[in-house]
């Protein structure tokens, strides 16, 4: 069938959607009076309930959802598909070296953050700093550079709680990474609603 | 405080889904699995009443769901993820029905439609046979009748009335005008109205 774009009318001009948009209220002088617009009334009705029903029983049917299998596919493709961001190094000896994903920093900050009311910690990057070369180092000497975007509660003081942020982050890092935080920037993005 | 207490990140559950969304986009597998769960049912009844069979629409879940895994990185917007997310699978759906309409014989009898229309209960009924019957009635004749739109009309109608998506969104997902949109429901809601109670 050819979609065209216009939208029917019964036979005495009235538009389908003006006879659904009222479908809720009592029928007009017209419409009690027209009886191509008694019919359509009364199977638009008809129509509203069947959809109400259909949406509702379907929500709740056991029998219209995906076998669990489903679900183990996907999360075995994410698992061996697992974006862990790049490798940051901790630590280099003249024997080798530590590397850390940005994934596991970015676990420790988002703890950090979660543990402060009023924040909620959203996407995260972390960089080495300026001067990380490759020449040896001992731990807890390299620098990295954080920016993080949050969303805060209505209400929050955000220069107060920024600054608390930074100060859990900066501790988080070198009490779980064993890494100086050099710059952390913080990105409010958005608000969320308590 | 000890700052070496254990890193146990706060649960999904605990978070507002656009927090969840950005966890996810940087890989983080619980806020994905939690994404997973709460809507692989929606899109698979989506995926149901547009293909009206259950491979097929647990073959648009995975589709989705992996491809919404891969491309998450690139969402720019976490508050525009679960139109995104309608979006692909719809997508999904009517490319099926293109591949499925080159080969007329998987076209379904009426005899299929009653089977899974059997299988239907009505748990809003609260165990009145009678308007048990009258329930699988009403949800049997409008499945059925649905199946004869064409899959543009389908798309809106089910976006719009069951998953109560916007009309903008919808525009953006058909990559057509709200204006259209509009006709399309208009025509949809008339066609099913007419097949569920034959107006003449």
């Amino acid at each position: 069938m050819a979609i065209d774009e216009t939208i029917p009318r019964l036979g005495c001009g009235r538009s389908i959607d003006e006879v659904w948009a009222t479908i809720k209220q009592p029928p007009t002088a017209h419409e009690n009076g027209c009886v191509q617009c008694r019919t359509a009334r009364a199977s638009l009705a008809k129509l509203a309930e069947a959809t109400r029903t259909l949406r509702d029983n379907d929500a709740v049917d056991p029998s219209l959802q995906p076998r669990h299998a489903v679900k183990d596919a996907i999360m075995n493709l994410a698992r061996a598909e697992v974006r862990r961001g790049s490798l940051l190094p901790v630590y280099r000896a003249e024997q080798g070296g530590i590397t850390i994903s940005e994934q596991a920093i970015t676990s420790v900050i988002w703890f950090g953050a979660d543990a402060l009311p009023g924040v909620r910690a959203r996407r995260c990057r972390v960089h080495p700093g300026p001067d990380t070369a490759d020449a040896p180092r001992s731990a807890g000497t390299s620098d990295i550079a954080v920016n993080l975007r949050i969303a805060v509660a209505s209400g929050t003081d955000i220069p107060g709680t920024a600054e608390l942020l930074r100060q859990r982050i900066t501790s988080m890092i070198t009490a779980h990474v064993g890494l100086n935080a050099g710059a952390i920037n913080i990105t409010v993005e958005d608000f969320y609603d308590v | 405080m000890d700052e070496r207490e254990p890193v146990v990140l706060t649960r999904p559950d605990d978070l507002d889904e656009a927090t969840v969304v950005a966890r996810a986009q940087d890989g983080n597998l619980d806020a994905f699995e939690y994404l997973v769960e709460a809507y692989q049912d929606r899109l698979f009844r989506l995926a149901f009443r547009m293909l009206h069979d259950r491979g097929d629409a647990e073959d648009v879940v995975q589709d989705t769901l992996v491809a919404c895994w891969r491309k998450l990185p690139l969402l720019t917007n976490v508050q525009a993820f679960s139109g995104w997310l309608y979006q692909m699978a719809t997508n999904r759906c009517l490319d099926s029905l293109r591949r499925r309409s080159g080969h007329p014989e998987v076209v379904q009898g009426p005899e299929t439609l009653q089977t899974t229309a059997d299988s239907f209960t009505g748990p809003g009924a609260g165990g009145d046979p009678a308007r048990e019957a009258e329930i699988s009635c009403e949800i049997d004749g409008l499945a059925t009748a649905l199946l004869t739109l064409p899959p543009g009309l389908r798309a809106c109608w089910l976006l719009r009335e069951i998953h109560e998506r916007s009309y903008a969104e919808i525009a953006a997902t058909l990559k057509v005008s709200e204006q259209t949109v509009r006709g399309r429901l208009a025509r949809a809601r008339a066609q099913l109205a007419e097949k569920m109670s034959p107006w003449q």
